[in-house]
């Protein structure tokens, strides 16, 4: 998965991977519950349109990774619930001069106990915030990941996701030693 | 349109990442050819000629996910379709370091 707030480069990275031109999809998701602030509403339910970005990379004759860019925004986290079945994990795209749109997403995964990195994408380059003041200000626990990375360079999107993976294995390779 | 405005019961096996082929025997089975179908059900069957995601025919075929989910389903229970079970545990080791390998490859 591939999340964070708007404009933060999520579209980009995946069509900086992915072997067939970023396609868009659109979900109507129905949800009950989410952003409940109208008890009078006779369904209890809010529908919202979102807009997923998906992309692939084939990794051998049997096996594909897909890659899903999703909104960072908390009311989309019943989607990620959804998207986590089976993931490999999320790096969660964060602007280094808006902070705190990758909150949500952060917290999340946290919770979910899905495997994640926090990829700063180096706008042009640079970073408004050093890795370790990322890491402070979003109280980054020591062993998740935080690296930097171009959303619009392949290699370095590669790169980044060879960090996540990393973490997958390491995660995988505990659960597995703990049974 | 075609799902006649159905967004409740999905079918719970059918996820964004499932894996769709279609059955050779599929139109044998239901007597009605592939060609006879709408257009919209014809698409995602050429599509899953080989395996493909959920969330991938919704993109190629441009359809909503939702209703692709539900249109996937028509078809799996129609019998045009077979759906591979989701996997509910995480990767194992093995198919992540398959990943690793794969992405190390990309240059
Ligand atoms: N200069 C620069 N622009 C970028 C970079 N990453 C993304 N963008 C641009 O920022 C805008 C938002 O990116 P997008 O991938 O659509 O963000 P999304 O909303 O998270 O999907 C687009 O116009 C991108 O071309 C980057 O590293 N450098
Ligand atoms: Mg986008």
């Amino acid at each position: 998965m591939v999340a964070g707030g708007f404009g933060v480069g999520k579209t980009t990275t995946v069509g900086a991977i992915s072997e067939i031109s970023p396609l868009t999809t659109e979900a109507v998701m129905t949800s009950a519950g989410v952003g409940v602030d109208d008890p009078g509403q006779a369904t209890g339910k809010t529908t919202t349109t979102v807009a997923m970005d998906f992309g692939c990379v084939t990794i051998d004759r049997s096996l594909k990774l897909y890659l899903f860019g999703t909104p960072g925004q908390s009311r989309f986290g019943f989607m990620w619930d959804d998207l986590s079945h089976g993931a490999l994990g999320a790096l969660v795209v964060v602007d280094s001069s808006r902070l705190d749109d990758c909150y949500p997403a952060v917290d999340y995964f946290e919770r979910a106990r899905l495997p994640f990195v926090v990829a700063v994408n180096a706008f042009d380059g640079k970073l408004a915030h050093d890795l370790d003041e990322v890491r402070w200000a979003l109280a980054i626990d020591e062993r998740i990941p935080v690296v930097a990375f171009d959303a619009r360079n392949r290699i370095s999107v590669r790169d980044a996701l060879l960090v996540l993976l990393d973490r997958a294995l390491d995660d995988a390779v505990r659960g597995q030693t703990a049974q | 349109m075609l799902t006649s405005g159905r967004v409740d019961g999905v079918d719970p096996d059918i996820g964004l990442e499932t894996q769709v082929t279609a059955r050779s025997d599929g139109p044998l089975r239901t007597g009605v050819p592939v060609s006879s179908l709408a257009p919209e059900l014809r698409t995602i069957t050429a599509l899953c000629a080989e395996p493909i995601s959920v969330a991938e025919i919704s993109a190629r075929a441009r359809l909503h996910l939702g209703v692709t989910r539900i249109l996937v389903g028509d078809l799996r229970a129609a019998g045009y379709l077979d759906v591979h079970a989701r996997e509910a545990a995480r990767p194992d080791p093995d198919t992540i370091l398959r990943v690793i390998r794969g992405l190390r490859a990309i240059s």
